[in-house]
């Protein structure tokens, strides 16, 4: 079996971890180390009582990569506390977003999963005031040029990110979902309005349960850059699975009735379809034909679901590396094209192309004497 | 010397080094290497208690009046450092 | 089955087919590469390296090529991939195997999530470990390879690994890297070792590497017992000089030398604060290796 089936299977079954030979786990563990999910197996291994039974250096990967996401998590939780304790105290609690919210709350996604950054969601009137209120206690932005200024404050949905001198952390202060000028634009009110309170000592809110989700489903789906997209497809076959489960054709129906609130109904139907499709995610038939209305014509809709298919692909563990080289490169285009009008869109990839400082970080290498 | 009252950070992982002290803040990430002084200061501060300056002073052998400007530094180096925190 | 055992043309085919799996202490490493120059120098460092089932696990999936673009054919370059991915900015051709060490290197700092993984140069007497964290420049390599000819067993030259339950020290004991200079003092120093013909003008100057001791590597996967950190530190002309460095200030130069202490969190810290408890903490300093190699066989013997 190839690795990247090897890993959606681990994720859809964790059982079938048991059935693979050493041969099999090296890429698998290659696909996953890609995707940023090997302290998530672990965690799945632990539970489906298979941990004891791994062979020895797996088990050590995934136990060493479980481990290091705990104590992220453990940071996270504190940076939580902090921020809630501090200057934020004095305006009425943002929304904690992703791995953030995932954590707070308690969801069976959070273990294992390496959180990055901290998401909070603030109404779009506040949200320069917390930006501001927050500088006072070693947060400051990291875009410093006009039109990167401009990029996010006028068309983006989040400011420039924070990062925190002394700790190095990140934080996005946003204003909604999705950004400004994406085609088919969520009312923010809506996820401000439903959103819950978080069990003390939590002072941030979190989404409601069909938010949270519609929330990683447009995280992925209105993406550019597909390459840590199964983490986030994984983050939606779980929620799906746990709100399903907790509280039945209830959760479905505020799912499907919110996608279409929020005009994302078609984003929400590709993204169970995918799901589905690469990790078995149990839908009930009911939303799968509420959302068909949402669906792309048949010419589309067989190119869209071809190219989410293969941008999932890890560089590691596929095994059509050519395909999926195209699909990430429609993904690219596709994710500029619904972020942007046309014209936009053209200014802004000119910019980047030719009038942009090149950025040091990201694509930047090292060079390898730094590890001789 | 006033009644300021001051707690140990929770969950803060120590190790004695000879007559040293390294101090691990798993929150916040960092790692700190505490001078005899501030080491005996934290060994004053146990979990969940919260002292104030003038119990601390005694407990560190400190005089009412040479010592407060001394246990003042270090308890703000402390506090920068996010090892304690004040409680009301 | 060994390198030695394998012949060059099952290695090459090995190497430029679904790879070789050569083992090195604890890890398995898949090496897949159609550069002559690769096979070679693996070839004659690697000799007595294990070579694992081809059908097995493995840690790490390295690969050395030429980029796929025009420029190979007027000025041709070397990538490393680890995982299909390329990590480092490309170099030129001729240094290919440096950049197989410094990717293995990579992989062990970047891959490595169950120990805890210190920028350090480590031998084992008697033992115990004694481990040599240094920043380029310091001497430590050099040190390491003539400890490695003088009583010393080669744990590694770069990357030492420190079990986080036990903090006992083990290392992959792979070919030691040697800098401009160095490489005569150690060809004087050690008549018996074995060096690769030096690599001009990489990022270092010249580089050449020491085939590791054969009792070093037979003995790949035995751990040590915590038991020195030296800082060394090499200056022209200086006295040969050992002086005891307290605890704390130990510790903290240490951990400023690991790889993913801040990612291990609270573990890393109880790991490294063990293996600091349990040794003995110096700051060296030396011009002559002749003298270090005395001062280190004193402190070995307790004197």
């Amino acid at each position: 079996m190839d690795a990247d089936t090897a890993l959606h299977l681990a994720l859809a079954r964790p059982e079938s971890m048991a059935e693979r030979s050493a041969a099999e786990w090296a890429p698998l563990l290659a696909a996953a180390r890609e995707s940023a999910l090997l302290g998530t197996l672990w965690h799945l291994a632990d539970d489906a009582g298979l941990a004891e039974d791994l062979p020895e250096p797996v088990a050590s990967h995934l136990w060493g990569a479980a481990l290091i996401a705990e104590h992220r998590s453990q940071a996270l939780v504190w940076e939580l506390h902090r921020l809630a304790e501090g200057l934020l105290s004095r305006m009425s609690p943002g929304v904690a977003l992703k791995g953030a919210a995932y954590l707070a709350a308690g969801l069976p996604n959070a273990r294992g999963r390496l959180a990055n950054d901290i998401d909070l969601l603030f109404p779009r009137s506040e949200v320069e005031r917390a930006e501001k209120l927050l500088f006072f206690e070693g947060w400051s932005g990291t875009h410093h040029n006009v039109y990167d200024q401009r990029y996010y404050r006028e068309w983006m949905h989040e400011l420039p990110p924070l990062v925190h001198q002394h700790r190095g952390t990140t934080l996005d202060l946003h204003h909604n979902i999705l950004p400004e000028t994406f085609r088919g634009h969520p009312d923010p009110a809506r996820l401000r309005q439903q959103s819950q309170a978080l069990p003390e000592p939590f002072r941030f809110r979190v989404l409601c349960p069909a938010h949270l989700v519609l929330h990683a489903i447009v995280h992925l789906f209105s993406e550019t850059e597909w390459d840590r997209g199964l983490r986030d497809l994984y983050d939606i076959h779980v929620l799906l699975d746990h709100f399903g489960a907790r509280d039945g054709d209830a959760f479905w129906e505020h799912f499907v009735a919110e996608a279409e609130a929020l005009n994302i109904a078609w984003m929400a139907e590709r993204a169970l379809w995918t799901a589905n499709r690469l990790l078995l995610t149990e839908i009930p038939p009911e939303p799968v034909k509420r959302l068909a209305r949402a669906r792309a014509g048949i010419a589309l809709r067989g190119l869209g679901r071809w190219s989410f298919v293969h941008g999932l692909h890890t560089r590691a563990g596929s095994i059509t590396p050519r395909r999926d080289a195209v699909a990430r490169g429609m993904l690219f285009l596709r994710g500029h094209w619904l972020k942007m009008p046309a014209g936009l869109l053209a200014r802004h990839l000119f910019h980047k192309a030719f009038l942009a400082e090149k950025p040091e970080t990201a694509t930047a290498q090292p060079q390898p004497d730094q590890h001789g | 010397m006033s009644r300021r009252r001051w707690q140990r950070t929770d969950g803060l992982q120590q190790r004695t080094l000879g007559q040293e002290c390294v101090v691990f803040h798993p929150g916040a990430g960092t790692t700190h290497l505490l001078t005899p002084a501030a080491a005996a200061l934290m060994d004053g501060l146990a979990e969940g208690v919260a002292m104030d300056e003038a119990a601390l002073a005694r407990h560190l052998g400190l005089s009412e009046e040479d010592g407060e400007a001394e246990l003042r530094r270090w308890l703000s180096s402390l506090q920068s450092a996010d090892l304690i925190q004040e409680r009301p | 089955m060994r390198i030695a055992d394998l012949g060059q043309t099952r290695l090459q085919c090995s190497l430029a087919g679904r790879g070789l799996y050569l083992r090195t202490g604890p890890f398995t490493s898949r090496i897949q590469s159609p550069i002559a120059s690769v096979a070679r120098s693996i070839e004659s460092l690697y000799r007595d390296f294990e070579v694992a089932d081809s059908q097995g696990f493995y840690d790490f999936h390295c690969e050395l090529r030429a980029p796929r673009s025009h420029r190979r054919f007027y000025r041709p370059q070397v990538l490393f991939l680890s995982d299909r991915r390329s990590v480092f900015k490309p170099l030129a051709y001729h240094q290919a195997y440096p950049m197989l060490e410094w990717g293995l290197n990579w992989c062990i700092a970047n891959q490595v999530p169950h120990r805890l993984v210190l920028h350090a140069a480590a031998l084992e007497r008697d033992g115990k470990a004694l481990i040599l964290p240094a920043p380029p420049g310091s001497g430590k390599s050099t040190l390491c390879a003539a400890l490695a000819h003088h009583g010393w067993r080669l744990l590694t030259d770069e990357s030492v690994l420190v079990d986080l339950a036990t903090s006992e020290v083990s290392g992959p004991a792979r070919p030691v890297s040697l800098k401009n200079d160095s490489i005569r003092v150690i060809r004087d120093a050690c008549p018996s070792a074995v060096l690769s013909t030096p690599i001009a003008d990489t990022l270092k100057g010249a580089v050449a590497h020491m085939r590791p001791p054969t009792d070093a590597v037979r003995r790949g996967h035995e751990t040590a017992r915590p038991g020195w950190i030296v800082f060394p530190r090499y200056q022209p002309g200086a006295p040969t000089r050992l002086k005891p460095r307290t605890a704390g200030s130990g510790f903290m130069q240490l951990i400023a030398n690991a790889f993913n202490y801040a990612a291990l969190g609270a573990r890393g810290f109880h790991s490294a604060g063990r293996l600091v408890e349990q040794s003995a903490c110096f700051d060296f300093s030396y011009s002559r290796l002749d003298e270090a190699i005395e001062q280190f066989d004193r402190l070995a013997d307790g004197r």
